[in-house]
Order: structure tokens, then sequence, then C-alpha cells
């Protein structure tokens, strides 16, 4: 006789594993081919590729192995964890299958322990065995990186646990097919919807305020997190940055965290699987609480967001804020719609339109009510918010058509938070049509915490009122032609990183490009900058159109890690037009590099 | 034993039982029957430990099922729509309740192999209904249960077959003790196989007796009183009554004999007691609680 405590039954696990062959074996053959391939590449690169000369083999290995970790395992578990839910748990969704398999003479946790043991196994294997394939084709090399080897397999383990739990737990809440596949979704990205819903649905009701998604709610969405948080880099001798140091990688206690999310979650799920009755297969869903959690939680989130969507088509985005009356009656149209069409589906029943339904759909409209007057009160005071230097670790500014860094600990960025007052306290001008002036004014701050801020603009602009230098047109234009943002304009500051600086001749029948050589660069943007000082430069030069015989400096550069504690690097590129008046730069360039002016001239 | 007591069982409001008992001795066949609805199928996943009830209690010797992988054990159930798994043959099958049943005898299961005449090898999903409910049956009966429990059984079957499978039921029944609870609308059959008969309605056992005793308590008179004397007698209790010219054929509740007696003082012209089929006691029974056949013209 068996155990009266037995909580594993192979018979159980043994037919899964057999019965849904096809899954992991074609999985495993999927992940084989895409490994022999990327083996092959990289024995393929170490043997030819000269990028690999100076640098060493098995740091590139261990990257091979970061990088799986990092990034291809992540999604694909993702999938192929919904993938082997549906072949394992597919008992729950039919009521002829979950009476089988709960009139066979196992407890509930008998049933939950063998299934979900299959599933975690199968879930696991296609990966490992495409690491040992890799591993073993690697080995003629020499090549044996035991460390990165244990990473990527602590990974696997986890991204397969906590992926596969939400699957489990997705599959105890479904009782069909396509509810499980839907709850998997709302498993893994709910809060990312929600968030963003919510937040731009805010936004668009204050000046300035353009959040999109931001990033708050991220520990609760696995794979954004782990897609963050979890990647390798390269490090290099410093005397030499050809020569590699070694590969490191971040993220372990992220993984760690995630994997064991995983467990309590496949522990949650056999809680929510006894709890769950054997009647409610085929039923959308089985917990009953959960059914009026989703249908308002959907039709909230669809009601924020369909109105917001629909204004901006309405509007044809071309606002500033939005007007607050048919922005609720969106919502409210929108939030019916979900209403009903939600309870169609989770209740299966073409006939929503009683009593209790619209005594629920009164209750969202008030919902939806309350939080439009919420996001327009601006209870967390967004709109007027400004920051001071301390919490800052930069600003990229995008104003009159060019766009710049400022960092807290310069004069300009005071000058800029004025700015940036002024337009708060001139408020929206309305919206601009087709012709109008208007000028573009960003600010995104970039937080000493790692964090940002974002403020966009658009400014109705009119010539009338330049004559009055109080207005706001004369204040914009008054900082846009200073000397330091001129010359940031320019990317001239020595804090940029000169990728490249092209100079392009136009000439009736097309251009040619000169490319300067990288020494260069600074003695070229010093020529300029002394043209600036001295006044050369005539302001219109930014923003001129492409003429014949034009001489146009185009200068590409970046903003990052060298100066800052934030790991972006922001490509940045303006042009400037040469003008006979720009002496210096019109001599260096013909001393230094040879160009011939003599058509400028 | 089998013993189900004052069992309630709610779906989203709806009172599928409602205080359902019954009882089912070793060794005996006992036929559920009730109208579509009336919470045959309910009972039955209660007894196979699919559902958990509301209230009341479900033992199979005085042991709860649910959760109760012993007592699970011993009972073998094969549902109106049997279960098997994708790509399965009939080996593969047999392999898994090998696997879950410790009862389970192969040599039994090659033995019945004869009768069945079913390829091992062929995948089920290409089998016919009946040949899937021959399987089912097959496996069944190999697994030795000490608990039958059947959801239209011979539903899909050819006679032949019917016949065989039910001796092969029977033969348990006789040799190992096995107890049967079978639900089946084809009461001509449960009449031939069962020993005691439920009838439920409306998630209620209304009636629950041997089915010698059911026959005994009712029964069908066919009657020709003298001439004028039309109408029946008030003191008879008549269910039901149908007259054919001057033959009044009456469903009365009494026993046979007396039946008769009562009939006879009236001195009628004949008088003859017809025992009642299941079907008729079936009929009558539940015409009394509104389940009456009604003419209805369309």
């Amino acid at each position: 006789m068996k155990s009266k405590k037995q909580l594993f039954d192979k018979t159980i696990f043994g037919k899964l594993i057999i019965s849904l062959w096809p899954v992991w074996s074609l999985a495993s053959l999927f992940g084989v081919v895409m490994t022999i391939s990327s083996a092959l590449r990289f024995r393929s690169n170490m043997l030819f590729d000269y990028t690999f000369a100076g640098r060493t083999l098995m740091y590139e290995a261990d990257a091979e192995y970061f990088s799986a970790a990092s990034t291809f395992v992540i999604y694909a578990a993702l999938i192929y964890a919904l993938v082997v839910g549906i072949g394992v748990y597919s008992f729950l969704f039919s009521k002829r299958s979950t009476i089988f398999m709960h009139s066979l003479p196992f407890s509930r946790d008998t049933v939950y322990i063998s299934v979900t043991a299959a599933g975690l196994l199968m879930t696991v294997v296609p990966f490992v065995i495409s690491e040992i394939v890799y591993t073993l084709m690697l080995l003629p090399l020499g090549i044996f990186r035991i460390k990165a080897i244990m990473i990527l397999l602590w990974a696997i383990i986890a991204y397969c646990l906590i992926f596969f739990g939400l699957s489990a737990l997705a599959a105890q809440f479904a009782g069909r097919l396509i509810s499980f596949i839907a709850m998997y979704g709302i498993l893994n990205f709910f809060f990312f919807f929600a968030e963003m819903s919510v937040t731009v649905f805010q936004s668009a009701f204050l000046y300035g305020v353009n959040e999109q998604y931001g990033n708050k709610l991220d520990f609760l969405i696995p794979v954004a997190r782990l897609v963050d948080k979890v990647y390798y880099k390269y490090n290099y001798v410093e005397t030499n940055m050809e020569e590699l140091k070694d590969v490191s990688f971040f993220g372990l206690g992220t993984i760690t965290v995630y994997g064991l999310v995983g467990v309590v979650l496949l522990v949650f799920a056999r809680f929510v699987y006894k709890y769950r009755k054997s009647e409610a297969s085929s039923e959308m869903l089985t917990i009953d609480f959960l059914k009026p959690v989703l249908l308002y939680a959907f039709s909230f989130i669809g009601a924020i967001a369909g109105a917001y969507i629909l204004y901006g088509m309405f509007a044809f985005g071309n606002y500033q804020v939005v007007k607050t009356l048919p922005m609720l009656m969106l919502a409210v149209i929108c939030g019916g719609i979900c209403f009903f069409v939600g309870s169609m589906i989770i209740n299966r029943d073409l006939r929503v339109f009683n009593r209790p339904n619209l005594a629920g759909f009164s209750i969202l409209a008030a919902v939806l009510v309350i939080a439009t007057f919420v996001a327009k009160a601006d209870i967390f005071k967004q709109e007027d918010k400004m920051l001071s230097a301390s919490e800052v670790d930069y600003v990229t500014v995008y104003l009159g058509g060019v766009e710049y860094v400022i960092k807290p600990d310069e004069p300009l960025f005071d000058y800029m938070q004025d700015i940036q007052k002024a337009i708060i306290e001139e408020g929206p001008r309305g919206n601009v049509a087709g012709e109008q002036w208007a000028i573009s004014a960003n600010f995104l701050y970039r937080l000493q915490d790692g964090g940002r801020f974002t403020r966009d603009y658009v400014i109705k602009m009119s010539e009338d009122n330049l004559s009055d230098p109080n207005s706001l047109e004369s204040i914009l234009l008054d900082f846009m032609n200073t000397e330091p943002v001129r010359e940031k304009q320019l990317l001239l500051t020595p804090d940029y990183a000169i990728e490249y600086i092209d100079l392009a001749i136009y000439r009736e029948y097309g251009y040619r490009d000169i490319n300067i050589e990288k020494e260069k660069h600074r003695g070229l943007l010093d020529a300029v900058c002394q043209d600036l000082r001295e006044g050369n430069i005539p302001k219109e030069t930014f923003f001129s159109d492409y003429n014949e015989n034009q001489y146009t400096l185009q200068i590409c550069g970046g903003y990052g890690e060298n100066v800052s504690k934030n790991e972006a690097v922001y490509d940045m590129w303006t042009q400037l037009v040469i003008t006979k008046d720009m002496v210096h730069t019109i001599e260096y360039l013909e001393t230094e590099c040879g160009v011939d002016f003599s058509e400028l001239k | 034993m089998i013993e189900v007591n004052n069992l309630v069982k709610t779906f989203d409001g709806f009172i599928a039982l409602d205080g359902t008992s019954l009882k089912v001795e070793n060794g005996s066949v006992y036929g559920l029957v009730g109208p579509n609805g009336a919470g045959k199928s309910t009972v039955i996943n209660h007894l196979t430990g699919v559902y958990k009830q509301d209230g009341g209690t479900v033992l199979f010797d005085d042991e709860p099922v649910w959760e109760n992988a012993n007592v699970k054990r011993k009972i073998a159930y094969i549902p109106d729509d049997w279960f098997y798994f994708n790509g399965s043959n009939v080996e593969d099958m047999m392999r898994f309740y090998k696997g879950i049943y410790p009862s389970f005898s192969e040599e039994r299961f090659y033995k019945m192999r004869d009768a069945f005449n079913i390829d091992l090898k062929k995948g089920i999903k290409y089998l016919s209904k009946g040949m899937k409910k021959q399987v089912a049956f097959w496996l069944a009966l190999s697994s030795m249960p000490e608990y039958l429990i059947l959801d239209e059984p011979v539903d899909g079957l050819d006679p032949v077959m019917r016949r065989r499978i039910w001796s092969f039921v029977m033969e348990d029944v006789a040799a190992r003790g096995t107890s049967v609870l079978v639900s089946s609308h084809n009461l001509r059959e449960l009449e031939d196989v069962c020993d005691h008969v439920g009838i439920m309605n409306k998630g209620k056992v209304i009636l629950e007796r041997s089915l010698s005793e059911l026959q005994d308590n009712m029964v069908k008179l066919q009657v020709v009183f003298k001439e004028g004397m039309n109408e029946v007698p008030g003191d008879i209790p008549v269910l039901h009554d149908s007259v054919m010219g001057r033959v009044h054929t009456m469903i009365v509740r009494m026993c046979p004999e007396s039946a008769v007696k009562c009939v006879s003082k009236y001195e009628p012209l004949l008088v003859e007691a017809v025992p009642l089929t299941l079907e008729e006691i079936f009929v009558y029974e539940l015409g009394g609680l509104d389940y009456e056949i009604k003419e209805t013209i369309i």
C-alpha cells in the first residue's frame, strides 16, 4: 500500500513528461540549434575575427554566457513557461479532464506537486541541455568557465521558477485555456499598463507634465525588472582600452530574489488550487472574488487609457492640457464599453444590461469622476514642481531645436530654472496651428538617485511680443542667445565627448562630406568658440536651410558616464553653417584640414 | 458501505443538492434514477471526491472520501464521457491505471482482452464512442475496485457488449462483493441489474427502496367494474387511472394482494394485478411531484 501522506506520484509525473514530449523536445531542439549556431559563430570569430586580437578569449566566453543570462533566457523563459503551463495544467480547463484527475486516488496536494514538478522540469530542461551543448562545444578550444556556467545555470533556474510560478498561479485562477493565457499576461504585465495609464491620464491635465511609464512598479513586472537589472559589462585595462581585464555580471541578487519569489508563487498557487472548486473548470475565472476585482480594474484602466487615446485622436494630439469635461465623458464612455464587454467575457453571457451591472457601471462612473478631479487638482503639486540642485545630476535641455546638457553646479542651471518657472507661470497658450511660430522646451532631469523627471512644453510664440522685454518670447530668446548656451548648442563645452565632425560642402548637384580627424576636433572647436565670442557667428546660422556653395559643420557628440554617475550616453547632433565672418574657423580648416574656401570667399 | 447524509451543494446560489441522503449496502447494485437536473451527476461527483460538499457527509465504510486517497483507491469511476490522455493508446492508459491503483491486476486485464477485442496499440482517440466506453470498463474492472461508480455506463454500447459488460460487473458483485452505484436513464436495463433503487428529484432522494419492495408497494390493476359503476371508488388510493371502454387501468399505491382485495369488494367483472416496471414506478412516483407526463399539443 502506498503511504498515507504521499505528496508526489511518479505515475502522474511520468505520464505528463511522456505525453508532452513534443513540447520539451522541440524546445530543446530549438535551444540546441540556437546554441550550436552561437557556439560556431563564437569559434569562427575567435579564429578569424580581428576584434579578438589583444582580448582575452576566456572573458569573451564569459560574455557569451552572461549575454544569454541577461537577455535571451529571460524572454524565452517568459514565453516557454506559458507553453508548458498550457500543457501541464490543461486538465484544469475542461470539466471532463478535471473530473478525471480529481477522481484519481490522490489528494489535491499530490496532484499539484506531481503536475508542477513535471512542468518545472520540462521548463528547465531545454535551457540546461542548451547550456551543456554550448559548454561541450567550447571544451575542444580549452574553454571551461565554471563561474559563468554556474551563473547562467542559476539564472535559468531562477527565471524558470518565477515565470513557471506565474504560470502555475494563472492556471489556478483560470477555468479556460483562453483565460489562462490572458491571466498569465495580466500577472506579468498588469502593473505596467496600470501605472502607465494612470500617469498618462494624470499628466494630461497638467501643463508640461508628460509622464509615460515611470518604472515605479517595475518590481511587480519581473520581465521588465530582470531586463533592466541583469546585464554584463566589459572591463578594459586602463592603459589599453582594447585589452579586456574581465567581464562583470550584474543582477545576481535580482535573479535570486525573483527565483525565491517564484518558489513563493508556486506555494501560493498550491493553496489557490486547494481552494479552487472542481466545478469551476470551464468558467472564465475560478475564484469568485477575482471577478469583480478584475472587471473593475480592467474597466478603470480601459476608461482612462481609452479616453487619453481617443482625446488625442479627436484633438489630433494638438493640445497642451486636456479639457476636463470632454476627457471625463470619453473616460465614462470607454469605461462603460470595457465594463459591459468585460462582464460579457467573464460571465460568458451577452445579457449584461441588467440591474446589478448598471449599478456597477454607476459606481465605475463615480470613481472616474473622482479620479478626473483628483488628477486635475494636482494634489501632488506636479505642475509647479521645481527640483533643487542637490537632487539633480544633470539636465538635458531641448530648446529652440537643439539639445544640450546643463549641470547643477553651472550658473546656467538657475537661469534655466527661471526660464522653466516663467513658462509655467505663463501657462498653456493654446493649440498651435500649422504655420504658427512655436518653440518646444523640454527639460529632462537626471536625478542623483538615478531617477528621471521630465517636463515638456510647446510654447506658442508671437512676434508682436518681441518688443516687450518682459514677454516670454523675449525671455526665451535672451536665454538662447547667451554665450554659454550657444557654446552648449554647438557642443563646444569640453565636457562633451565628440564622436565625429564632418564638413558638408554643398554644390549645385549635391554635396560631399569631409571627415575631420579626431586629433583636430578640439582645435577646430576652439576656433569656432573664438568666433562665437567675437560675435562672428550670426544667430540664424543654427537654423539655416541648405544652399548651394554652403559649408556646414556637422558635429555629433555625447555627454555621459565620463562626467555623470548615470550610465546613459546621449547622442547629440548639431550643425553650423560657416559664414565669411567666421574667420578663425575658416582659417583653422584651411591650414589644418586643407579645405578650400575660395568659393565661399 | 456507501453512506451519504444530508448532502448539500450549491452552485452560484442554485441549490443542486438539498439534503440528499442515500445508502448503498456492500455487495449491492444501486440504481440512481431521476429526471434531468435532479442532481444525480452532482451526487456522483461527490462520491468520487471531485466535488467538496457544502454540507453533509459522504462516507465509504465510515471514512470521508474528500481528499482521502485511501478511500479513493477502492473506487473505480466510469463517467459518461471518459477522459484519456491525448495521444495515448490502450496500453499507455493501462500502464497509467496500473501505476495509480495498487490493486490493478495486469493478469485480469490481459484475460479480458478477448472479450473486448481492441488493439492495445491503437490510439484511443481513433476508437468509436462505444469502444472508448469498453476501454473504460476494461481498465476499471482490471483495477479490482471495491466500489464501482457508473454514470450512464452502457450508453453507446451495442446490445451484445452491454450484456457482456453487465455480466462482468455482476460477476464482480457476486465473487468479490463489489458495490455498484449506477446512474442511468435506461430504466429497463437497471431493472435487470439493480437490487436497490433511489429516485432523485430536485436535489433530494425522494424514494429509496429495494426493487422488490418498490414493486410490492405499487401495482397496476386492470379492472372491469359492474355495469353502471363508471367511477373508481374513493377508498382505492389511485395514482393514475385511464379508461378504455369499460377497462380501467389503475396505478394503485398498495401491495398487489391488498389492492386486489380492496377492489374485489366492489365485485368487479374482472380484476387483474400486473407488476409495474421500474420505468412505470419512476413515472408515477414523480407524477405526484409535478413531473407527470403532460399531453401537450404542439
